[in-house]
Formats: C-alpha cells, sequence, structure tokens
C-alpha cells in the first residue's frame, strides 16, 4: 500500500513540474512540445483529423505535439482561449467554421482577426437534405412546396446562432421561402429529428447524414458547394440551380495568436501541408470520407473575410446581433 | 456463420480488447471526474489500427466497465465516479457504514451484470422492434420523460420533503446559467466566457459529492483527533440476498434498457428512475436510504441496463441513445461500419460477434467485480489522513480533465464548500444532481416543442409517449395528496 501511495505522490509531483517549465529561446523552432488547442470535444470528426495529423506531425517536427480538447460555448471557450495564448508558435488553435458564427451571437473578446491563420487543411460542405417521405424530390419543387405553405417547413438546426441556423436561415432567405427553424442540442440530434419525422429539412455535411439517407429515411436535394460532392454525385449543387451565393464552407484549418513571428508561421505551415500530403494522412482522409482541401494561410484568411460578412448580414436579418 | 462468430469473438485479440477495456472501464469510471464517455473518448484513436470487431469491442468493454465502475466508489466512499452511480450512493454508502461493505460491492456487482445481460438479451432479440422507438421520441417525449423525472426528487428526499424540494430548486436555478440553445440570449454570465457554457456537471458533480465528503471527513478528524478504526465485518453477499435483489435487479434491467433507448437520456436518469419505482413497489418504502439490498440493486441494474439498451438504436437506426454511443457512432463510421439495417445484412458476423462479446464483456465485469471485492474493500480501511489527500487531487484532476480548463476546478471547490454546507444542513444532494441533468433536458424540450407546434401546447397532450409520461408524472407528484385525501374519507365512513 505504501509503494502505491509513493508512486502516487511521485506522478501527481511530475505532473505538476511539467508546468513549471521555464520559457525557451525561440531562435531555432520548434525546441519545445507544441499544443493544438481544439475547441470542440474528443471523438468528433475535428479531433479525430487532428489527433491522426499530430502522430506524423511530431515525427516531422522532433518535437511532441499535444492535442488539447477545450469545448463549450458553441467552441468559444476554446478560440477565446487560444486568441490569448502566447504568440510564439507553441500554442496552435484549431480554426473551425464556428468562429465566423459564434461571434455573431455571443458577446466575446474574439474574432478571426484575433489569429493569424496557418493554413486550411480540410473543408466540407453543407447539404439540403429532407425527409425521404416528403411529397418534393427536386429544389423547385420543394420551393413550390414551402411556398404554398408559408412558415410550416421546419428545418432543424444544431442550436441558436450555430452553423447550420446561419445557413438554413441564408438558404430561406435566398429562395425567399418562410421557414420554422426548430434548434437542436447538435446536428447529430437534428438528423435524428429528422429521421424520426419531426422536423422536415437539415442542412449538415453529407457525412452526417450519410447514415440516414443509406437507410431510406432522408435524401439529399442539393449540396451547398462549389461542385458536387464525390459521395453524392447526382445530387446538384446550389450554384447549378441559380443559388450562386450559397456556398458556406465548413472549413477546419490552423491558426496562432496575432503577433507570432512570420518564419514560426511559415514553419508551421510547410509541417501541416508536408503531413497532409504524407500516403498516411491521405489514406486516413479517403477512408474516412474527409476532403483534403489544402490553403495557404492568404486564402484562408481572405475565404474567412468573404464568408464573415455573409453571417453578419446574416445575424442583422435573424435578429441575433449581439 | 456461428462458427466464424465464435472464432472472432474466442480469438486472442477480440478476448484480450475486452478485458482491457472492461478493466479500464472499471478503473476510469471508479475515479471521480472520469466518465466512461471520457474514456472511449480518449480510447478511439488508439484502436484504429485494430481489426474492427477488436477495436469495437475494445470500446464497448469500456463502456460496460465504465458504468459499474462509478458504483465502487458511490458505495464505498460516498464519491459516485460517474453520474451514473449517484443514486447508488442514497443506499450503498450507508450500508458501507454499517460495516458491510464487501456485501454492497456484490450487491452492486451481481446487480450490474443482470441488468447488463438482461439488455444484451433484448440487443439480441428485439432490437429492431424496440429500434423504433427511438424515432418516435422527440422534443415533447423527451420534455414529458425530464418533467416525470423531475417528479422524483420527491421519493429520493429522504428525511424532508421541503428540504428536497429545496436542494431540487437550486440544482435547476444552477442549470438556467449559460447561453440559451433556443433564443441564443446568455443568462447569469455576468459577461464570462467560461460561464456561457454553463457550469459543466461533472466539476459540479464531483464537487458536490467527492469534495464534499471529503469536507466532512476532515471535520470528523479535527472532531474526534483519532484514527477511524471502523473494523469491518466480513460481509459478503448471501444467497438470500442474491434472490432478494434477483426481481428488482430484472425490473431495473428492463427499465434501464427501455430508458437507454431514448436518445439523449442515460444511466444517471434510469438508476434514479429504477429506485423511484422499486421504492414504490416495495411493502417497507420506508427503509429506502438506510442501506438495503433493493437500494442498490436497483441503481445499479438499471444504469447497465443503459448500455445495452443505447446499442440498440445505435446499431440499427444510427442514432446514439446517450453519449457514450454519440462517441462509439464516430468508432462505427471510422470503421466503414454504418449502422442501420443494412449493417445486419452486410456485416452480419461482425455484429453477431459484437452482440456475443457483449455478453462477454459484462461476464468479465462480472468476474473482476466479484474477484476484486475484498481488494476494492481496503479502500475503506485506508487512513482518513492517507485517503483524503488523494481524493482531493483526484477531485482536482477530474474536473481539470473534463474539459482541461482550471475554471472547472474552481466550480468543483465553490460545490465542495456549498455540498457540505447542504448535508450540514440536513439538505439532501442527489436532488441537485437530478435537476441539473433534468432541468436542461425539460427546458430546452418544452421550448423546442412550442417551436415545432408553433406555440400551441395540445403538443404535449395529443402525442401518446408524451401523454402518458405526463400523466405518470402527475400522479407521481400527487400521490400523496390523494393517499391521505382517500385515508381521510375512509376513517370518515368508519366513524360513521
Amino acid at each position: 500500500m505504501k509503494k502505491m501511495l509513493l508512486a502516487l505522490l511521485l506522478i501527481t509531483t511530475i505532473a505538476f513540474s511539467a508546468f513549471a517549465q521555464g520559457d525557451a529561446e525561440q531562435a531555432k523552432f520548434p525546441t519545445k512540445p507544441i499544443t493544438i488547442t481544439i475547441p470542440v470535444s474528443a471523438g468528433g470528426g475535428t479531433d479525430l483529423l487532428v489527433r491522426a495529423m499530430s502522430g506524423p506531425l511530431k515525427d516531422l517536427l522532433g518535437q511532441p505535439v499535444n492535442v488539447v480538447n477545450k469545448p463549450g460555448a458553441g467552441a468559444a471557450i476554446g478560440f477565446a482561449a487560444g486568441a490569448s495564448d502566447k504568440a510564439d508558435g507553441y500554442s496552435v488553435t484549431s480554426m473551425l467554421a464556428e468562429l465566423l458564427t459564434v461571434t455573431q451571437v455571443a458577446d466575446v473578446n474574439f474574432s478571426y482577426q484575433s489569429f493569424i491563420p496557418v493554413c486550411n487543411v480540410n473543408s466540407e460542405y453543407a447539404t439540403i437534405t429532407v425527409r425521404a417521405d416528403a411529397p418534393y424530390n427536386t429544389i423547385p419543387e420543394f420551393i413550390a412546396y414551402a411556398k404554398a405553405h408559408p412558415g410550416e417547413v421546419s428545418f432543424g438546426n444544431s442550436g441558436v446562432g450555430g452553423i447550420w441556423h446561419f445557413i438554413s436561415a441564408a438558404v430561406a432567405s435566398e429562395m425567399g421561402i418562410e421557414v420554422t427553424h426548430v434548434p437542436f442540442e447538435g446536428g447529430g440530434t437534428a438528423v435524428t429529428a429528422l429521421a424520426g419525422g419531426h422536423v422536415d429539412a437539415v442542412c449538415v455535411t453529407p457525412q452526417e447524414v450519410e447514415v440516414q439517407v443509406k437507410a431510406g429515411r432522408a435524401k439529399v436535394l442539393a449540396v451547398l458547394a462549389p461542385e458536387r460532392h464525390f459521395s453524392l454525385p447526382d445530387v446538384p449543387t446550389a450554384t447549378e440551380l441559380g443559388y450562386p451565393n450559397l456556398v458556406f464552407t465548413i472549413f477546419r484549418g490552423f491558426g496562432v495568436p496575432l503577433g507570432t513571428p512570420e518564419n514560426v508561421v511559415k514553419t508551421l505551415s510547410d509541417a501541416f501541408e508536408t503531413v497532409l500530403n504524407s500516403p498516411e494522412i491521405t489514406k486516413f482522409m479517403e477512408e474516412k470520407h474527409y476532403t483534403k482541401d489544402f490553403k495557404t494561410g492568404a486564402d484562408f484568411g481572405a475565404q474567412m473575410a468573404r464568408e464573415e460578412k455573409i453571417y453578419a448580414d446574416m445575424a442583422v436579418q435573424l435578429g441575433l446581433k449581439k | 456463420m456461428i462458427v466464424e462468430v465464435l472464432q472472432n469473438v474466442f480469438s486472442w485479440q477480440v478476448l484480450l480488447a475486452i478485458f482491457a477495456g472492461v478493466s479500464a472501464g472499471i478503473a476510469i469510471g471508479a475515479m471521480p471526474g472520469l466518465t466512461s464517455t471520457m474514456g472511449i473518448a480518449l480510447l478511439m484513436p488508439l484502436t484504429f489500427k485494430f481489426e474492427p470487431q477488436v477495436g469495437m469491442m475494445l470500446l464497448i468493454g469500456e463502456f460496460v466497465g465504465g458504468i459499474y465502475g462509478g458504483s465502487i466508489t458511490a458505495i464505498l466512499i460516498n464519491t459516485p465516479g460517474t453520474s451514473s452511480a449517484a443514486a447508488t450512493t442514497l443506499d450503498g454508502f450507508p450500508m458501507t457504514k454499517r460495516g458491510e461493505a464487501g456485501r454492497a460491492l456484490g450487491i452492486s456487482t451481481i446487480a450490474s451484470a443482470t441488468g447488463g445481460m438482461i439488455s444484451g438479451l433484448m440487443l439480441v432479440f428485439i432490437a429492431p422492434t424496440l429500434a423504433s422507438m427511438a424515432l418516435k421520441f422527440s422534443a415533447p417525449e423527451t420534455f414529458a420523460l425530464a418533467f416525470f423525472g423531475i417528479s422524483i426528487i420527491s421519493s429520493i428526499s429522504a428525511n424532508s420533503l421541503t428540504k428536497g424540494l429545496i436542494s431540487g430548486l437550486l440544482g435547476l436555478m444552477v442549470s438556467l446559467i449559460g447561453m440559451d440553445n433556443i433564443s441564443g440570449y446568455s443568462r447569469f454570465t455576468f459577461g464570462s466566457i467560461f460561464l456561457m457554457n454553463g457550469l459543466s456537471f461533472i466539476p459540479v458533480l464531483v464537487g458536490l459529492f467527492a469534495m464534499s465528503q471529503c469536507l466532512t471527513s476532515v471535520e470528523e478528524l479535527m472532531v474526534n483527533n483519532s484514527i477511524d478504526t471502523k473494523s469491518l465485518k466480513r460481509a459478503k453477499i448471501s444467497m438470500k440476498d442474491f434472490l432478494k435483489i434477483l426481481p428488482t435487479a430484472i425490473r431495473a434491467g428492463i427499465t434501464g434498457t427501455f430508458i437507454g433507448i431514448v436518445p439523449g437520456a442515460g444511466g444517471d436518469i434510469s438508476a434514479f428512475v429504477s429506485y423511484d419505482m422499486e421504492k414504490r413497489l416495495s411493502k417497507h418504502p420506508e427503509l429506502f436510504g438506510t442501506g438495503i439490498p433493493e437500494g442498490i440493486a436497483a441503481p445499479e441494474a438499471s444504469n447497465n441496463g443503459t448500455t445495452g439498451g443505447a446499442l440498440i438504436p445505435l446499431l440499427t437506426l444510427g442514432i446514439p441513445g446517450d453519449s457514450n454511443t454519440a462517441v462509439l457512432l464516430g468508432a462505427l463510421m471510422m470503421y466503414n461500419l454504418t449502422p442501420g439495417p443494412q449493417l445486419f445484412v452486410e456485416n452480419a458476423v461482425t455484429v453477431k460477434t459484437l452482440f456475443v462479446g457483449f455478453f462477454i464483456a459484462n461476464f468479465v465485469m462480472l468476474t473482476l467485480g466479484l474477484s476484486n471485492v475484498k481488494n476494492f474493500v481496503k479502500i475503506v480501511n485506508i487512513p482518513k489522513q492517507v485517503l483524503v489527500p488523494i481524493v482531493m487531487v483526484l477531485c482536482v484532476i477530474g474536473s481539470f480533465a473534463i474539459n482541461t480548463n482550471f475554471d472547472d476546478v474552481i466550480v468543483m471547490f465553490v460545490a465542495g464548500i456549498v455540498g457540505y454546507v447542504l448535508s450540514k444542513g440536513g439538505f439532501p444532494l442527489s436532488p441537485i444532481v437530478l435537476a441539473l441533468i433534468l432541468g436542461p433536458m425539460a427546458e430546452g424540450n418544452f421550448r423546442r416543442s412550442l417551436v415545432m407546434s408553433h406555440g400551441s401546447y395540445s403538443i404535449f397532450f395529443t402525442r401518446p409517449i408524451a401523454a402518458t409520461f405526463i400523466f405518470i408524472a402527475l400522479i407521481s407528484l400527487f400521490w400523496p395528496i390523494i393517499k391521505t385525501a382517500v385515508k381521510q374519507i375512509k376513517q370518515a365512513r368508519m366513524s360513521k
């Protein structure tokens, strides 16, 4: 018993001493472990991708890469923590599309401009998915039905001010239809409600509705992407249907706090690109249906600036602006 | 096919995965703050290099063991390792205080395994029939279930109903903190981003139970100024105990399975519901809370019943029944095992392997639990001076680990002090936990229902499942009043 206690005590001491490490010099990068903050919980799509990348990243940079989840408040907690981290390149934050929406509805002290975009690695796109037994099979039929029944068509989303709320609101406004938005605790629960026939439509990624589409409980009417989705080759894009504004990127990239030295950002960006194109990660992403989409920091920043504007307008329209 | 399945299950990789998963689950579940959901999420990336059945069995074993593990510390030191075990403290700890820790652990182990096996049987034989139930559950039904759950506060309020209701109300008020999901409005956050998320449930639970128990122990040490040398009776579970808890465990296992199927409701809710049900069915309801076998068996069989129950909609519909299976859904997708009816056709062997593996996991849990009762009980023998600091360190680690956020540690300490003061004043702590779990569920789904019905309250009474639950809840709320009224009428007639 005594031995066990001693061991416990030792472990605790070692664990705490890790926090006490001093600052290392910065000329060479990296010379100490890098921490990637994920603002969503462990086990989700973002978490799995970042954890998969952290292994090869460690081998490439020669330093341990720690992955830390700081979920909560629509990812605001993790972004806030990441934005206030030290700007030395050892604190990297996983930048997600929520960064552009949570700032519209919540009183937070950060925005997408609190980070230097390092690069984008993966992009998913939304769909318009409806119940399989719905009386419409195409977007024009859907619009005609919604116009004949104003306010009756319900869209499930992942919470007021969440990304799917914004996107379904944009869909309704572009198509000129009146719908009811029903907020759920997350995208998954909204899809469950669609499968059970409790809401009429959801705007989530093809991955999230895959199970229900295969089971014949849901059908996808359109994808809100620049081009058709590989898993749904027969489903048109909104652009093809005459709605070029309906393109929203559910991006997954990386950022560092403002003030991080330029050469450090470059080193990180190169490292992420190399890892992304490694056979190991390429295979991982293909098998798990992630769409690889490398964008440089500059391109990534420009894309965020464009989409942020749309979300900001949307927030005013929806009366969510704080 | 049977040969193939058996070959799969009895390969050393799968057996090792089950054993490792269950052991890890028990250890993680027993530690305050570390939950089975977290265990599954953290183990998941490690399993991708394995064969699907090996990886899935590791995770399912972890799930099964984690739900059971929480009861060990709940019984021994009044500190539920997971929220599912919060109801187990009601009778588990009083039995330990009588010196019968071994008996309590034996009961909880056998009840857990019974509950798990029952849910397994239902999973194998009537999964598709039951699965459609999950689809019928939407906002109004979930609200009705939560409303029914809240009415249970009256039956877990120990001695004073008033104090129980005050505790429950406190829990409901705390659950209001944070950004409201329906209107996007921040409530009681005082501009803090941390509070926007609401108080995390685990740190509050750990503080209320574990930390406040530590404070109570410290006080006992200061007052008595002597080492606690409570002698342990060599109590073991007897055949009589087993026969006594068997009907309870079977009923609770079935209830647990059904609640497991309901999306969004897990082991914590089902444990309380079964406890309440057994108390109402019992011939001696007043003994509940004093450390009786049924009071331990009901919540334990019920929370392990949710394991199989939650797997039913997961495998047949791709709908997770609770937070654990939400992570498991991610794992299934990673293995390209797309849940749904096709899964049972295309991957029949894998599915059957999981089914058989699920029973083995429960058997491993039973064996590990029973053979280690002696070792677990030693925790009670550790002098308080040594045990309390260790538990305190675990409290800090557990609350920090859940979101890697130090603010959660502060929440845990505050909850600990509040819990200590409340229990000094004779306020029961379980109603706070129940209200914290059910408050947001009731509120969110109530308002969501009204959005769906465009503001019409009829949605709660025109849908059969919702109406039934609301009816049961109303009866259970007003039962004491009805009972006394009936008695009075009878007495009046007698006196005539």
